[in-house]
């Protein structure tokens, strides 16, 4: 097998592996966010997992360099206190600057490394993301597709014919038509005593029968 | 029997009800005459002279049949069902089938004294018509069921 088709299935096989990658990245963030956990944005927790790969691989370097490229490492990153203070004194004086120099390039290296594997990591984890999403979305949309097209129908008849979901229409139509029937006369009702009233006053008349208000 | 004032129908329900009763006679005898004419046509393709004097005692008739029945059967016209207001006699009961008939034959032959008699429920304090004195009727309110007193179905 050549170089060139082992790379190409290679691709094929982590191109496959960022949609679960994604969906767990979504169902992590879907149940920190069910579980009401304070988190930063989704990007920050994913760009969290990729750090945590990055950190991974470079534990890895770190173990592959060996201790004393560990050494160089802190050495360049740690805040300096008295005692690395003059560690540094000491190593930055020419003679064992020169000694020492293929080891610190060698930790630089390292470090640069790792700050790479990170950011690559992170990008790969929003890719992941994204592919998920639109995984997702093209499976919901078929899915809607699917039931518009088969199971809504299916439904529907048979909410047609149940006697029971006929029963419950009539029903409510006929509440309607109580409802309107009573405000129409309750209505007519005052109409009534308000005509009266009037023509009452009208011809002078005495309010013999009061309408109730 | 004796009920207040304000269970006696006033005059804004009763033309309303009326007006209603008036609109069901009139679609009925339109259907009869329609009935009648159209299926003649339809079956023997003409209309036969006896079919017009038949359809016209049948249309006089209708509006007879449809107030003394409905007055008699359950004391309300479609017209007043839909008004919530029913006829009863003096003492508070249903009519019976003669004093039905005798209201509806004096309505109709003196339909515009019938309307113009209205104006009395304006001043009468059992807000009867001229109608209603002459036949010894009163007009009153349905009560309506309220929605808590309704029977509840099994499920």
């Amino acid at each position: 097998m050549s170089y060139t088709v082992w790379a190409a299935k290679l691709s094929v096989v982590v191109e496959a592996a960022r949609v679960p990658l994604g969906l767990a990245l979504l169902l992590a963030e879907r149940i920190r966010a069910d579980l009401g956990v304070r988190t930063p944005p989704p990007v920050g927790a994913v760009g969290a997992f990729a750090i945590g790969m990055g950190d991974a691989a470079v534990s890895a370097a770190r173990r592959a360099a060996g201790a004393a490229a560990q050494r160089a490492v802190a050495l360049g990153r740690r805040p300096a206190s008295s005692a690395v203070w003059a560690g540094r004194i000491f190593l930055e004086q020419p003679g064992v600057a020169r000694a020492t120099a293929p080891v610190r390039r060698a930790g630089f290296a390292l470090a640069n490394r790792a700050d790479v594997t990170v950011v690559r990591g992170r990008l790969v984890a929003d890719a992941a993301r994204a592919d998920a999403l639109a995984f997702l979305r093209a499976q919901s949309d078929s899915g809607m597709a699917w039931v518009r097209g088969e199971v809504l129908p299916t439904i529907i008849d048979d909410l047609v014919i149940d006697p029971k979901v006929r029963e419950l229409a009539v029903e409510q139509a006929h509440g309607a038509l109580s409802d309107a029937a009573r405000e129409v006369r309750h209505r007519s009702a005052g109409a009534d005593a308000r005509l009266e009233a009037r023509v009452h006053r009208l011809f002078g008349m005495l309010a013999r029968h009061e309408p109730s208000p | 029997m004796s009920l207040p004032h304000e269970a006696y129908a006033g005059l804004v329900s009763r033309l309303v009800a009326l007006a209603i009763d008036i609109a069901a006679v009139a679609a009925g005898a339109a259907v009869a005459v329609g009935l009648a004419v159209g299926g003649s046509q339809m079956m023997i393709r003409e209309t036969p002279g006896w079919v017009g004097p038949v359809v016209g005692v049948a249309i006089g008739l209708l509006p007879v049949v449809y107030f003394s029945a409905s007055w008699w059967i359950v004391g309300q016209t479609p017209g007043g069902m839909a008004m919530g207001i029913a006829v009863r006699n003096g003492g508070g009961e249903p009519l019976g089938l003669a004093r039905s008939i005798l209201r509806t034959v004096f309505g109709l032959a003196f339909a515009p004294i019938w309307l113009l008699g209205m104006v009395l429920v304006l001043v009468d304090a059992r807000r009867r018509g001229l109608i209603d004195v002459a036949c010894g009727t009163v007009v009153v309110y349905v009560p309506q069921p309220h929605a808590d007193d309704l029977p509840v179905s099994e499920p």
